[in-house]
């Protein structure tokens, strides 16, 4: 079995995760404005149309803009930035995707194409074309850019509920996966939520408005916020579907998923309430500063739903086919006998930093196994997790990782490695004080290692570990 | 292999191939366009007599209306080859993004900042601006542009140099130091003049295809413009020939590239003398647009297969083409090449549609 060793990089204290759940965040909120706002400008062509709304047309028109300066931009490059991004985090995760998605990419690509090119004649040539071309224009933008959410949601929802395809191995088993319909479903709301929002702020600063034509546009756009009445009901479907574990970990297994999946549902539920009473049926004006609050509790919400999806695989990045270290489940028995970094071609880059071999060995199996989700010391830091342990404690917890903590993989090295991690750790955790001296490996202290992971087994945690 | 490059090689990895270098042509059109556009907005900006009302020279107002738009399409036209390139060298190409780390990310944040630059360029009072102002402001945005084509040589020439790969990262180096990086990035930069003129000649044509009898604004310009690229790219290909390694240069040159040798070169005399023939007529004829046209055709395909003929050169087949075949059993060609029509159609739907918009309200 070959393995491929990628070069890793260090981000100093911020934890890997934290990187790429940042642009995530700030990508996914933008591609989901583009998305929603798409519609909402159908909904605002046919009210201008059909005589409903008289200043629908000029909102239109300065909406579009306000668009195509913020998702052409930003929403397309940070787009190339998240492939840039988790080959960064994780090559193998994301060389897998591509791997098995690559003609779903594809012809998420088409639409892309369609996309721009729809969305462009429009931002040129909208406002000097008939209500039935726009219509048109606006029409093709907007099926286009929902059809670009339609297909990555199978793949970026094939990670978490890979469902039958486990078996299968085919592509629409994958892609139309357990989580498949719900996860889009509710990515359409919060699509449609978001250009609504949005919208508001616009009208807010869009110049040549009188405060009864802003209401107007205001109440109209409320329209498209009124949806996420089924937003809780989707939620819990999309909840149901995945795995138990899973579930778990974001109803109380794990504090901090738990407390993002608060956010996202707290933010969520303020959102829609305040639409629907407020706006909707209150018929209440919004200003540009409330309406940008609304805006950044969207935000939340986003970033309490992105932080959740991610985090609700674990230890996997690809459920049941790669753990978060990118290591396969196939390759851990493997590297627990021929060692984990033993053939690893790249060498530290700080290797004076560490004393002695023991050190560097610990470093770099650290660097592989462990930096994905730790730091040593700064976010998630294993000094600040594990510095109050005794070093026969580090051992144990370690080797029996996957069940001292089962949304960690297991260890996937020898117990010499396992071993130079433990007085690694130690070492840091001590300020790392010079004249250590290169120690020779106590063979009782390995056999209890190698005892230990042998109990722990290669596979999964899980809550019933055998005895 | 001993023979044309790529045959011999299973279907896979052809289907693969053509599909790369074919998206890859498309976005390299849009790029040259940018590149070099901007580069000559910038000139411009500096050396340009300005009209008393402060309204921009033709050919200027084009490039300032068509930048972003460009940009967006090459951007978006840059995916599908950035996919293919993952599935044909996916270890090369990770390994150089990740050597590279954050200077290699920094392409985003000024392609970001580049990109609102070119909206701030071309606003109308922006235009009206005094020179010392304009100036530094369309440096920047090429400076933007000039990063991000250096960063994309740099990160090539890295993907295909395996052998540097443990030293770079022990280092820590950001930057990878070559001596193919500068002529290779002047055939890119040289090379993508001709595709601007060709590009703009055509819009110029189209602006004034209805203006009887009377000589082309900016033809003499495109041609100059054109003309120049190609000398000046054929002296950065000899340049770039002499520093890679003998034994890419035979394989180019011998058995593995020759027909693409000729392609290129070939392709570059059709536009040499399609842009003389331009410089000698009163107007942009369409027929030398089109020989022109039919000549980057030739020269950019040329010059895509002897790029991956040297790439290819130095990989490891016996690794590479198991992948390939790997990748070819997952499902989704179909879907695509489906979509591909569906939208493909669209996308010219959507053109006619606003063309017959346009004549309507005309």
């Amino acid at each position: 079995m070959d393995f491929t060793y990628y070069p890793i990089n260090d981000f100093g204290p911020a934890m890997k995760g934290l990187v790429i759940g940042s642009l995530g965040i700030f990508h996914v909120f933008l591609a989901q404005f583009a998305i929603g706002g798409g519609m909402l400008m159908c909904y605002f062509q046919w009210l201008s149309q059909t005589g409903r709304c008289a200043p629908a047309r000029q909102f239109v028109d300065g909406f579009f803009r306000f668009l195509v300066l913020v998702s052409f931009i930003m929403g397309a490059v940070t787009g190339v930035g998240m492939w840039f991004t988790s080959i960064q985090i994780s090559p193998r995760t994301i060389g897998m995707m591509v791997d098995e998605f690559h003609w779903i990419w594809a012809v998420e690509w088409t639409f892309f194409c369609l996309e721009i090119v729809a969305g462009y004649c429009f931002y040129r040539y909208g406002t000097r074309l008939d209500d039935s071309a726009r219509m048109t224009l606006l029409v093709l933008y907007a099926v286009a850019a929902w059809g670009s959410l339609f297909w990555i949601n199978g793949i970026l929802s094939w990670q978490l509920t890979p469902g039958i395809w486990l078996e299968t191995h085919s592509i629409q088993d994958g892609f139309f996966n357990p989580s498949f319909w719900p996860s889009l479903l509710y990515r359409t709301l919060v699509a449609m939520a978001i250009a609504a929002l949005v919208a508001c702020v616009v009208i807010n600063v869009m110049p040549g408005l009188d405060r009864p034509t802003r209401s107007v546009l205001i109440n109209r756009a409320a329209h498209f916020l009124l949806p996420m009445i089924v937003m809780p009901v989707l939620g819990v479907w999309y909840l149901m579907s995945w795995p138990e574990d899973s579930r778990a970990w974001v109803t109380g297994g794990s504090p901090a998923m738990s407390m993002f999946l608060a956010i996202g549902v707290g933010s969520s539920l303020l959102v829609g309430a305040y639409a629907t009473i407020g706006i909707w049926w209150g018929k209440l004006y919004i200003n540009g500063a409330t309406a940008t609050l609304l805006c950044a509790l969207a935000m939340a919400a986003t970033a309490g739903g992105e932080f959740v999806r991610e985090g609700a695989r674990k230890p996997y990045t690809v459920r049941e086919v790669l753990y978060s270290n990118s290591i396969l489940p196939a390759e851990v028995a493997r590297l627990r006998q021929s060692g984990s970094v033993t053939d690893d071609p790249f060498p530290l880059q700080n290797a004076a930093d560490y004393p002695t071999q023991q050190l560097q060995l610990g470093a770099k199996v650290f660097r592989f196994q462990c930096s994905i989700c730790h730091t040593m010391r700064g976010v998630n830091g294993l000094v600040e997790l594990t510095g109050h342990w005794s070093d026969d404690q580090r051992r144990l917890m370690i080797a029996q990782l996957q069940h001292t903590k089962p949304f960690m993989p297991p260890f996937s090295g020898s117990a010499v490695e396992l071993e130079s991690l433990v007085q690694l750790i130690g070492w840091e955790t001590a300020g790392r004080p010079e004249g250590v001296k290169e120690a020779s490996l106590d063979p009782e202290i390995l056999a209890r290692i190698q005892t230990w992971l042998d109990e722990a087994g290669t596979a999964q945690g899980s809550r019933h570990p055998q005895k | 292999m001993q023979s044309v490059f790529p045959i011999g090689l299973p279907w896979p990895t052809l289907m693969y191939l053509f599909l790369y270098i074919v998206t890859l042509m498309i976005h390299v059109v849009f790029m040259n366009y940018v590149l070099a556009g901007s580069w000559y907005l910038v000139s411009m900006s500096l050396f340009e007599r300005r009209k008393p009302d402060q309204t921009p020279s033709l050919v200027a107002g084009t490039l300032r209306e068509w930048l972003p738009f460009m940009l967006s399409a090459a951007i978006t036209a840059g995916i599908a080859p950035l996919l293919f390139v993952q599935i044909l060298y996916k270890r090369n190409f990770y390994t150089a993004n990740l050597l590279l780390f954050h200077r290699w990310m920094a392409i985003l944040p000024v392609l970001i900042a580049a990109f609102y630059l070119l909206y701030i360029w071309k606003a109308k009072r922006v235009q009206a601006w005094p020179r010392y102002f304009t100036f530094p402001l369309g440096l920047l945005t090429f400076a933007g542009f000039a990063f991000i084509a250096w960063s994309w040589t740099e990160n090539h020439l890295l993907s295909i140099n395996a052998g540097s790969w443990a030293g770079h990262y022990a280092a820590g180096n950001w930057m990878y130091k070559s001596r193919e990086v500068l002529p290779r990035l002047a055939v890119w930069f040289a090379g993508s003049f001709p595709t601007l003129a060709l590009v703009l000649g055509w819009q110029l044509w189209y602006l004034q295809r209805d203006v009887p009898d009377h000589e082309t604004v900016g033809r003499h310009r495109m041609s100059m413009l054109a003309l120049a690229g190609l000398v000046t790219s054929a002296i950065a290909a000899a340049l770039y020939a002499v520093a890679i390694p003998p034994e890419v240069r035979e394989a180019i040159t011998g058995y593995m590239g020759w027909p693409y040798v000729f392609l290129a070169g070939s392709g570059w005399g059709v536009q040499f003398a399609s842009w003389l023939q331009v410089r000698r007529s009163a107007r942009l004829e369409k027929i030398w647009l089109m020989t022109a046209s039919v000549g980057l055709l030739m020269t950019l395909s040329g010059a895509a297969m002897i790029r991956e003929i040297i790439r290819w050169f130095r990989m490891d087949e016996k690794v590479l083409l198991p992948l390939h075949k790997q990748a070819a059993e997952v499902g989704g060609l179909t879907i695509f090449l489906l979509f591909f029509v569906v939208n493909a159609t669209l996308c010219a739907y959507c053109i006619l549609r606003v063309r017959r918009g346009l004549a309507a309200a005309n």
